[in-house]
């Protein structure tokens, strides 16, 4: 395994023109870490990860990706966009979704067997093998959201990049997603943006609090205090009693968080 | 229909032939380059490429005549202003915060201004109709090589780079993820519809062939759910509405041009009448 950090972000500062979104940001991500990041809406999460995946570059400061800019290691990267803004008369199928997921900057010809077969494979890790014929825009919000991530993992990533996966479906799937993403490989980097502290799924090791300061706590010590700095509100904190193995095979308590009254 | 095939055959006359042969070349670059800017949504980007041409024909016809630079053609001047028009549009469509709109209407409109006063100035008696509708008579023999071999040149271009184009139109964000810049991609997208246009604007004109981009992929998209067919079923419909085009011209005695963009929409308003009654049905 590497010996750099998957994620390295030292001094870095961001802003979209005059307005600074980021400020000084300091912090790593370990190989085969499950981290959340956390904050406000217009808080910098969406804009902390463009910069992870090279999106953006940093008004000042460094930013590395296994040890390399990020530019040179996009396609070590897996990403699922928050939103996807798509045509619904786009003639694509599932399967077709998936394989984009194969193409990067020397991607040239036809699509080969193997690209397929890893593309079914990807599928079949999500449940969804049976949708790959299917019409993407048919398909309901939990599927699509199954097949992004189908995309992002077919190219074998090192790290797995989550824009608010859980933004756009019912409840009942959000459920199904958080068990899906208990099971990605182990060995695969795991950051997970939300700003809905009841999505900080069971495993996650890490909360990577981002309001334009960014501040790294381990799940366990985030307390309602940090999280009402954090969001400006209060927020009701449920502490599970029951242990869930880490990605690392450690163990803690993991924490689950609801928006409590008044918030 | 006897005189039309008999016409079609004979050896002493080439214009009908190399029409029909002209055709069904540009039928392959027009399904092809066509199906992508219809699922692109940017018919209105190819729209002001094609129009932008007359701008180029114009001033090319004023120096070969009226400066005696015989080595520049009508095609040559039409390129030169089609590219530059696809380049210049993607370059400000590129640009945030710049009226995309206003900058594609000044560029359509900028070159046909151009186009119309460059052939009134001219000497002699020169058509603007024939360039902005199409001229039968037009079509070279040498004309037929050119589109080969750009036939030949967006097939293979698009066979080495489709995954990239297609993930780019798809979702942009996720393909720059993976190291693939949109930009790049739109402009190559509007280069060849430059070249499309350019290739069929002596047999249907600069404001008729957006018709031909435009209305076949439209209709296979409403029939066919694999891109690849789509691409496959817009070459066969831009076969058969320029074969079907060219015949009805020479049976009703219609201009060409107008004569295959009329059978275009025939099929697609039919299209259309199916699709609503099909939706009512259910």
């Amino acid at each position: 395994m590497s010996s750099h950090p998957a994620v390295c972000f030292q001094g870095v500062s961001f802003g979209y023109g005059a307005e600074e979104v980021l400020t000084d940001v300091d912090f790593d991500i370990l190989p085969a870490d499950n981290v959340c990041v956390v904050g406000p809406n217009g808080g910098g999460k969406t804009t902390l990860l463009k910069l992870m995946l090279g999106l953006l570059k940093p008004n000042s400061g460094q930013i590395r990706v296994f040890g390399e800019a990020p530019q040179k290691m996009q396609g070590a990267l897996g990403y699922v966009p928050q939103h996807l803004h798509f045509d619904p008369v786009f003639p694509v199928r599932a399967l077709d979704v998936v394989l984009m997921g194969r193409v990067g900057r020397r991607s040239f010809g036809f699509t080969t067997r193997e690209d397929r077969k890893l593309a079914e494979r990807a599928l079949d890790q999500v449940g969804q093998r049976a949708l790959a014929q299917a019409q993407f825009a048919e398909l309901s919000g939990g599927q699509r959201q199954a097949v992004l991530i189908a995309r992002a993992l077919v190219g074998a990533p090192r790290a797995i990049l989550l824009d608010e996966p859980d933004a756009h479906i019912d409840p009942g799937r959000r459920d199904r997603l958080k068990e899906l993403l208990d099971y990605l490989p182990p060995d695969v980097t795991r950051i997970l943006v939300s700003h809905n502290m009841d999505f900080v799924v069971s495993s996650v090791e890490k909360v990577i609090c981002v309001h334009r300061h960014v501040h790294v706590h381990p799940t366990s010590e985030l307390s309602p205090a940090r999280i009402r700095s954090l969001f400006g509100s209060d927020l009701r904190l449920v502490r599970h009693d029951r242990e869930h193995p880490t990605a690392g095979g450690h163990h803690h308590p993991p924490l689950d968080a609801d928006r409590g009254e008044g918030s | 229909m006897g005189g039309f095939f008999e016409l079609l055959m004979d050896p002493d006359v080439g214009f009908l032939r190399y029409a029909l042969l002209l055709g069904l070349i540009g039928s392959i670059p027009l399904g092809v380059v066509g199906s992508f800017v219809v699922v692109r949504r940017i018919s209105y980007l190819a729209a002001a490429v094609a129009h932008s041409a007359l701008g180029g024909i114009g001033l090319s016809l004023f120096v070969r005549i009226e400066l005696g630079w015989d080595w520049i053609s009508p095609l040559a001047g039409a390129l030169a202003f089609t590219v530059a028009s696809a380049l210049l549009i993607g370059w400000i469509a590129g640009k945030k915060g710049q009226r995309e709109d206003a900058a594609i209407g000044t560029i359509w409109v900028g070159g046909m201004a151009i186009g119309i006063i460059a052939i009134a100035k001219t000497s002699g008696y020169n058509d603007p109709l024939a360039f902005l509708f199409g001229d039968i008579l037009l079509v070279r023999q040498g004309d037929l090589w050119l589109a080969a071999g750009f036939a030949v040149f967006v097939v293979g271009l698009l066979g080495v780079w489709h995954r990239q184009l297609f993930s780019v139109l798809f979702d942009p964000e996720f393909a720059a993820s993976r190291g693939l810049r949109k930009d790049p991609v739109y402009l190559l997208l509007l280069v060849l519809t430059a070249l499309t246009v350019v290739i069929l604007v002596s047999l249907i004109g600069v404001v008729l062939v957006v018709a031909l981009l435009t209305l076949p992929p439209a209709i296979a998209l409403t029939h066919f759910r694999r891109f690849g067919w789509v691409i496959v079923a817009a070459i066969g419909l831009n076969a058969l509405c320029i074969s079907l085009g060219l015949w009805l011209s020479y049976i009703l005695d219609f201009p060409t041009g107008p004569s295959i963009v009329l059978v275009a929409v025939g099929f697609y308003g039919t299209t259309l009448l199916r699709r609503g009654s099909s939706a009512v049905g259910n």
